[in-house]
């Protein structure tokens, strides 16, 4: 139930929920206010004193974090006075701060670079010396901490306290002397440790893997899905290109989506930007010699002619609804039994309780949600009787073990994979073709809750985008875009026949109830 | 690495103040002075014990001995003189007691010299303590006198 | 000049015994407080004008009656014997001389607020008061004064809880997470007027002084109190002397003694003949009055105080006489204040830490005029923008030396010495103005 009150901010009336929070309502209507300890995840702690305030009534400034929205509030942001209170304690955050800015990662997210310019602007009267700290220490989990620049907010602290509950850090020794710190002896260790980056509003919390990379103005930020479990965390990829080379994704951050994933994800699925960048397996291959690809297209298309009443589809749970579409889309045109065994994408090690599902398997909701025989037995019977098994980069397939390996030996078996196949030998065409980051689309994850992919990279000749490929392959006979998919194939399965796939909004899109 | 936990008399002890609090939380103060009157200063492996016996994380104990004057995370010398370095005691002649409290001791190693803030005998400056107790209306004989029974 | 209400058994030797204290009156006012209704006292208490011997000086009536009445919930009496603010060293008088009136003070004031336990915060230095205060409480505990199988209609344990040298801890809310265990951290405070919370109950934190003027009042009524001080500052109070003073030391009085006579009659005048150049009035934390004909309008009150530019504070009075450099004097609280800060809020932290080290540069002869503008606008950034009134005191302390010393500040900028600066005599003034 919201009770909507008016109040004022800078003149402008706007319409905030009685008793929430000032800040966060500033926040949220655009209103740029300096905070540091201040997180919507963490809640207030009051201690930065940044985001100070002016309330008609209110003699002093008061902290807007602290502040709860009441009818009729008359805030300013903007006046002389309380611009003059921000620039003074800004100016006390940096006293200590050493100049470190032409060696830092932050530079450029900065929040103490980006406060000086909104309310800065002075020039230093600092004659005394800053007191000192240990800088460079490995935290553990990739992350590196410098004592000195930090401005003691206590939002890591506060995230293991209160997110991960591992209590890893916490601020040590009093005054100007405090200090975050671990446990002597201790490491930052928990599934969750590398988002202390992201909250850490300056450089005192920095990524080891991205240590030195790169600056952070030369990058792009593009809104994706993590793929690498059945919860969909939304995510930034940061990617750029540099002259004469190829795009690199440099790391990807969380993306807020209170629906999904809050403001975290978990440190595996941080680093699995890793995979996408990879080069090693590109182009096509038969058995273990590459081959050219019109040679790999015209290979494929006879097998399809010919060993069309023997064949089997067995597709990744992982792969974007689009492409599902599009393989169950050639599957009417081949005349081919789909196949999708779930069990192997369990992993009840990697769930928990915060944000990891136990499910691998990144839109398995649509599978299920398409009705797709996911059966592992069933599949092993319909592969008895099958001569071509074409694998849509199914884990089992590309990684098969022994029993299963002995059958697939006699088969015909064709890899469309990101990755390469153990059994090359075995492997009569292997297609690569472009992972998640280079190509749009939309997966589905365990809730039920629709939500959109955009290419971060573009797809290549040696790794083009699947939907290309099976375009070509079936010889023009499926859709080979995403509009052309949501027109055709999307519309006709009902999951989906009621979405507009141009509007599908930025957190995505609830699709009535959970299918697992 | 060695393992801490209380002798016998101050696990009675412990358990004892247990009774007093609503939450073993608040046994934070009184277990650091135990550990401290155990071993002479606060070990890691002290902290972690305490952190167990009043259900915190190990963390917060180091955050909370950190915070304190008063605990030592490391061995000092068996003798710690503290001198109030103040208003009121400096206005009453502290720099030179402790510049004599200096020379006397400077030849043996069994004495840490700490200058601390206010100790609340402002009426009895110059002032030092001797392992806690007390010395106040400094002279430089009265000073002789304490150092005496040691050296 | 000197007033016995709290420091009655004060001169009586082993007045720290149950024995002795009871010969000379110890626990009589329980009777006449256990009688009456807890509501009765809170009355008494607030008719009477009590208030907050810590430094605050808040009306201790209207902060018991913030406490709910009788409820499910268990309340507390937390007493605050932090006792660090620079020149004040009263309250371990009651701890050591008369441990058993500040016991009696506990059973009716937690009476009062429906608390059966009760908490007295010590500074960890103070080992020996708390020694002596736990014999104190052992003995009424064997006696069935306190405890389980206490006689009186109104049970209450008192427990001692040490603490480990943090001033910080002596601001009502640090010390109650720091009895919760925690970092002595204060908490943010509420929009409206609450009772403090002990692991979420409700709790009223008050000064060792405080407690120990309830069983006065209580057993001889409200008017006997206000018979001393003056209106809008009734009572008594454990004033002391410390610093260049011939006769240091604590001293009941009334409120509204006139300061000057205070430190010439009592206080037996400045040290070695010496002229009197300055005086800190209640502590560190409050600001320096220069010793100037005004001073000896200056009264011992709370409204007095704030009038001179001042505060009363917990009635340590600091002396300083002619020769005093009173740049070192307040490098000397400065980096007091910086080696306390507790570091949690911005202004504070780094305020502390820069002030101290500008006047620091300033006594090396290093600094420049620009560098007292910038000491006094550090000075305003921490005014009325912390968490708790630590950095506002740091503030209200620079402010003071400047407003009254500031010729001594721009010798050491200008000349890179101390100047010692004429004093005039005022041994011998007294206030032309009327009383008030």
């Amino acid at each position: 139930m919201s009770n909507l009150v008016r109040i004022t901010v800078n003149q402008k009336e706007i319409e905030a929920e009685n008793g929430a929070n000032l800040l966060q309502t500033l926040l949220d209507n655009g209103i740029e206010t300096p905070h540091f300890c201040y997180h919507e995840a963490l809640g207030p702690d009051g201690n930065c004193r940044m985001c100070m305030v002016e309330i008609e009534g209110q003699k002093r400034p008061q902290i807007a974090c602290d502040t709860f929205v009441k009818d009729s509030m008359v805030i300013s942001t903007k006046s002389d006075n309380i611009m003059a209170v921000k620039r003074s304690i800004l100016e006390l955050e940096l006293i200590n701060h050493p100049v470190d800015c032409p060696i830092c990662d932050q530079a450029g997210e900065c929040k103490l670079q980006e406060y000086y310019m909104e309310v800065g602007l002075y020039d230093s009267r600092l004659d005394t010396p800053k007191v000192t700290h240990k800088k460079h220490i490995d935290l553990g989990s990739s992350v590196m901490l410098d004592q000195e620049r930090c401005v003691l907010c206590e939002r890591c602290a506060r995230f293991t306290t209160s997110y991960t509950k591992t209590n890893e850090l916490g601020i040590v020794g009093r005054g100007d002397h405090a200090k975050i710190a671990t446990m002597p002896g201790k490491k930052l260790d928990n599934p969750y440790a590398m988002n202390v980056v992201d909250i850490c509003p300056v450089g005192a919390l920095t990524s080891k893997d991205f240590r030195f990379k790169q600056r952070v103005w030369f990058m792009t930020s593009t809104p994706s899905i993590c793929q690498g479990c059945a919860k969909g965390c939304n995510i930034y990829i940061d990617h750029n290109t540099l002259k004469y080379e190829s795009p690199v994704i440099h790391r990807y951050r969380p993306r807020k989506n209170l629906a999904v994933n809050g403001h975290f994800i978990c440190d595996e699925g941080r680093l699995s930007f890793k995979e996408q960048n990879s080069n090693d397996f590109k182009g096509t291959y038969s058995k273990n010699l590459h081959i050219n690809f019109k040679k790999a297209v015209s290979k494929m298309q006879k097998l399809l002619k010919s060993e069309s009443e023997h064949t089997i589809i067995v597709l990744s749970p992982s792969l974007l609804n689009e492409q599902i579409a599009s393989v169950l889309q050639l599957s009417k045109v081949i005349g081919a039994n789909i196949f999708c065994p779930l069990e192997i994408y369990a992993d009840e090690e990697f769930g928990d309780d915060i944000l990891r599902s136990s499910d691998r398997a990144s839109n398995r909701w649509t599978i299920n949600a398409l009705n797709i025989e996911t059966d592992y037995s069933k599949f092993i019977d319909n592969l008895d009787s099958a001569r071509l098994v074409i694998n849509f980069n199914h884990k089992l397939l590309l990684n098969p073990e022994r029993e299963l390996s002995n059958k697939l030996t006699n088969k015909i078996n064709v890899h469309f994979s990101e990755v390469e196949c153990e059994n090359r030998h075995d492997s009569e065409i292997s297609f690569a073709y472009a992972p998640f980051s280079y190509v749009s689309g939309t997966t589905v994850n365990e809730s039920g809750h629709l939500q959109q992919l955009n290419a971060a990279l573009s797809p290549t000749e040696k790794k083009p985008d699947l939907l290309e490929l099976i375009h070509i392959v079936s010889g023009k006979k499926t859709s080979h875009t995403n509009e052309q998919i949501w027109q055709n194939e999307m519309k006709n399965l009902e999951v989906f026949e009621n979405i507009n796939f141009t509007k599908i909004p930025l957190n995505g899109l609830a699709l009535g109830g959970s299918n697992v | 690495m060695s393992i801490f936990t209380f002798t016998p008399q101050n696990e009675e002890k412990f358990l004892n103040l247990l009774k007093k609090y609503p939450h073993p939380q608040s046994l934070m103060l009184p277990s650091l002075w135990l550990a401290q009157s155990q071993d002479g200063y606060i070990s890691s492996e002290a902290m972690e014990y305490i952190a167990t016996k009043i259900e915190v994380a190990p963390i917060e104990v180091y955050r909370v001995a950190t915070f304190y004057t008063m605990f030592h995370l490391e061995e000092i010398a068996p003798y710690h003189i503290e001198v109030c370095k103040t208003l009121s005691c400096k206005l009453c002649g502290q720099d030179e007691i402790l510049k004599y409290i200096e020379e006397q001791t400077t030849n043996s190693n069994k004495f840490k010299i700490s200058k601390v803030e206010c100790m609340g005998a402002c009426g009895g400056a110059p002032m030092m303590t001797l392992n806690g107790v007390y010395h106040e209306n400094l002279t430089t004989s009265k000073v002789d006198e304490i150092l005496g029974g040691i050296q | 000049m000197i007033v016995k209400i709290v420091s009655k058994k004060f001169d009586i030797p082993n007045a720290h015994t149950l024995d002795v204290a009871k010969q000379n009156g110890a626990y009589s006012a329980l009777d006449s407080a256990l009688s009456k209704t807890p509501e009765e006292i809170i009355e008494i208490i607030t008719e009477s004008g009590l208030r907050g011997k810590g430094g605050g000086g808040a009306p201790a009536g209207k902060k018991w009656s913030l406490m709910p009445k009788k409820s499910d919930r268990p309340h507390y009496l937390i007493v605050n014997g932090d006792e660090s603010e620079p020149g004040t060293y009263k309250d371990r008088q009651i701890l050591q001389y008369d441990p058993h009136l500040l016991i009696e003070g506990m059973i009716i004031s937690a009476y009062a607020m429906n608390a059966n336990e009760a908490y007295i915060y010590v500074r960890g230095e103070y080992k020996f008061f708390i020694d002596r205060f736990q014999s104190a409480v052992d003995e009424a505990y064997e006696a069935n004064i306190l405890g389980e199988n206490s006689t009186l209609s109104h049970k209450l344990n008192i427990t001692i809880h040490r603490g480990a040298g943090a001033y910080i801890c002596g601001e009502k809310t640090a010390l109650i997470e720091s009895l919760e265990g925690k970092r002595g951290h204060p908490r943010l405070k509420p929009k409206k007027p609450e009772p403090e919370y002990f692991f979420g109950n409700p709790a009223t934190v008050n000064n060792v002084e405080t407690i120990a003027t309830v069983p006065f009042i209580v057993e001889n009524g409200a008017d006997a109190y206000r018979q001393y001080g003056t209106e809008k500052s009734p009572g008594t109070m454990l004033f002391a002397l410390s610093g260049q003073i011939n006769n240091p030391g604590v001293y009941e009085m009334a409120y509204g003694a006139s300061l000057v006579e205070f430190i010439n009659e009592i206080g037996g005048g400045v040290k070695n003949g010496k002229k009197l150049k300055a005086v800190i009035p209640g502590g560190a934390s409050t600001p320096v009055l220069k010793a100037d004909e005004d001073l000896a309008c200056v009264m011992l009150d709370y409204e007095s105080m704030r009038s001179a530019g001042s505060s009363l504070g917990t009635g340590g009075a600091i002396i300083m006489d002619e020769d005093t450099d009173m740049v070192e004097a307040l490098k000397n609280l400065l980096e007091f204040y910086h080696h306390e800060s507790c570091g949690q809020c911005t202004p504070c932290r780094e305020g502390s830490g820069w002030v101290d080290n500008i006047v620091g540069a300033i006594l090396d002869g290093v600094a420049q005029e620009k560098d007292l503008d910038t000491l006094l606008d550090v000075a305003k950034t921490m005014n009325g923008k912390t968490i708790c009134v630590f950095a506002p005191a740091v503030s209200g302390v620079i402010e003071g030396f400047l407003k009254n010393f500031r010729e001594e500040f721009e010798n050491y900028i200008s000349e890179g010495r101390f100047v010692k600066s004429p004093v005039e005599a005022i041994a011998e003034a007294s206030c032309q103005t009327s009383l008030e």
